[in-house]
């Protein structure tokens, strides 16, 4: 390869890593600036360090509950999802029956269609259940949405166990029960770690689910809560970014310490859920 | 798939046992699924043939609704204004993923695919809101070049869209490198040593090897545009001027601020239909053109 063409090569690869930084670099720049100073140079870099707008976002808005309510919200969905989709997907990758392949075809056709097409009588069952405004509700949605993509990716993890591996526990007199937690479980965990990794981060990041069926105010999700801030906060773009910042933080943090699993469980699949 | 699994031979008597233990395993999963994905999701179709507030006693009224719509200035001005995204993203961040995915693959720097993807994982809200200070007239780099880009309807959506292939292409980058791993490396040797160049490499190698995933990948995007909400929510909300509004912002506002549910189930009901049109293309192309995934 010639040096010009190596030259564009790498120019290229650096343009893209420009594009993907510029708006984390505005964002955080803004957020320890203080408001003058965000005003007279919007896109620079801060003069001086104003942690204290991360203090006043976290203090003076209901971003504290928000955290609370976001983080209960990731718990009882990751508990639902793992107690319905493990054994689902383990009976998909390991059980022979009738309709085996067309409960497959079926959960692939659900990660396909939009929440809008159920949200609108769901939202009216719900008021009529008494489910808009709880937690309970919320997690059953999120629940739902997110099984059929985790059951298709840890089905796929389950597949490539060997048979051999659980003819050998089954001839040891192992139950069905203690086949599954001795012997496929350990070996499908690294699948069971990427669906835990991706329900967090897509319960974290809900947004239409939790503005249709959560209108009180303490009980407002992460997301909810920072869209609306704006309203209240409008000239304080440093409260705001700050606040966005604390915002997106745990999932940021999840993905610097597990990036691969979430490459591997999104873009392996090719689904967005 | 994988060859040492499959059905295991072992367990296939649990069927002659009956359907007991297999519905412990599935049923929880389907139940779920049933009461809050199919059940609500052929509603929606019901109500679509019904004039509904949301209080009163809904009334059929057959296939009106769907008349209305479709005569609507607002719904094909969002119709269009979809159908543009949908070419957008068919287009540039396939071509950017496919550039970025290439030259990762020459280069062998895959660290900065973790880079690349990161916008990916983040919230819409948080990376929107970030957006609009971006964008912002005063905040800005409105305040450099004079224009306010969200708050003009003929630049607001593609500043949307900019925004969004931003949080995109770095998926399809993923997709498009992880596929790249099954091509033989040999063939790569071999056209290097043929005397190929760059072009030729991607042209002849690289395409052909990962063609089924970037049909895949352009077909789940036509069904994926169609569904855009939480970006248009937080940017614009359809505005100005309903220059941004999409079918899933406009059936929002129908179902709970207009209170017109039935016209609104019929506009997520098109939803549906644009989506599994391309499901069909898709099965199309499989059988017909021979393209596997």
């Amino acid at each position: 390869m010639n040096l010009a063409s190596k030259f564009t090569i790498y120019a290229l690869l650096f343009i893209f890593l420009a594009y993907s930084i510029f708006p984390l670099y505005i964002a955080v720049s803004a957020s320890l600036k203080d408001r003058r100073e965000l005003f007279l140079d919007p896109l620079g870099f801060p003069d001086r360090l104003h942690f204290e707008n991360y203090a006043k976002a976290f203090n003076s808005t209901n971003l504290k509950q928000a955290y609370v309510n976001s983080s209960i919200l990731v718990l009882g969905t990751i508990a639902g999802v793992l107690v319905t989709a493990i054994p689902a997907a383990y009976a998909l990758a390991k059980i022979n029956f009738r309709f085996n392949s067309l409960l497959i075809g079926y959960f692939f056709f659900c990660t396909t269609i939009p929440a809008q097409l159920s949200i609108i009588p769901l939202y009216f069952m719900f008021s009529k259940l008494h489910l808009t405004n709880s937690f309970i509700g919320l997690i059953l949605l999120y629940i739902a949405s997110f099984t059929p993509f985790s059951i298709l990716l840890m089905r796929s993890y389950f597949v490539s166990i060997p048979n051999e591996l659980l003819e050998a526990a089954l001839i040891d007199g192992a139950s069905t029960w203690q086949a599954f937690w001795k012997i496929i479980f350990p070996v499908a965990r690294p699948g069971v770690i990427t669906t835990v990794v991706i329900v967090s981060m897509w319960s974290w990041n809900n947004f239409i689910l939790p503005l249709t069926f959560i209108n009180k105010q303490n009980l407002t999700p992460v997301t909810v809560a920072i869209a609306m801030l704006r309203g209240k906060w409008s000239a304080a773009w440093e409260v705001i970014m700050a606040a966005s910042i604390l915002g997106a933080l745990p999932i940021g943090i999840l993905f610097a310490i597990l990036h691969r699993r979430f490459i591997a469980g999104l873009a392996g699949t090719g689904l967005k859920g | 798939m994988n060859k040492k699994g499959g059905q295991c031979s072992p367990f296939s008597k649990m069927t002659r046992r009956g359907n007991s233990k297999l519905f412990f395993f599935i049923g929880p999963a389907l139940l779920i699924n049933l009461v809050i994905v199919l059940i609500p999701s052929v509603s929606t179709i019901v109500l679509s043939f019904f004039k509904w507030d949301g209080i009163s006693k809904p009334i059929f009224v057959g296939f009106k609704n769907f008349e209305t719509i479709l005569k609507s200035s607002d719904f094909i001005a969002a119709l269009s204004h979809n159908i543009i995204w949908t070419v957008v993203f068919l287009t540039i961040p396939v071509a950017m993923g496919l550039i970025g995915a290439e030259l990762l693959r020459k280069t062998k720097w895959d660290f900065l695919q973790a880079f690349y993807f990161f916008p990916v994982i983040l919230p819409i809200v948080v990376v929107g809101i970030i957006w609009g200070k971006i964008y912002h007239p005063i905040h800005g780099i409105g305040k450099y070049i004079g224009v306010a880009l969200l708050g003009k309807p003929s630049t607001a959506l593609y500043a949307i869209m900019f925004a969004n292939i931003w949080a995109w292409w770095g998926f399809l980058c993923a997709v498009f490198y992880s596929a790249l791993q099954s091509i033989p490396k040999d063939l790569y040797e071999a056209a290097v040593l043929d005397g190929a160049n760059n072009w030729q490499e991607f042209r002849y190698i690289t395409l052909p090897g990962i063609l089924p995933t970037i049909v895949f990948m352009e077909i789940m995007t036509i069904i994926w545009s169609f569904h855009v909400f939480d970006w248009i929510w937080v940017t614009t909300q359809g505005g100005p001027a309903g220059s941004t509004e999409l079918l899933a912002t406009l059936m929002y506002k129908k179902a709970f601020y207009s209170y017109k549910v039935g016209e609104a189930a019929a506009i997520g009901v098109i939803i549906a239909v644009l989506g599994m049109f391309a499901t069909l293309i898709y099965y199309y192309l499989k059988k017909q053109k021979g393209v596997e995934v």
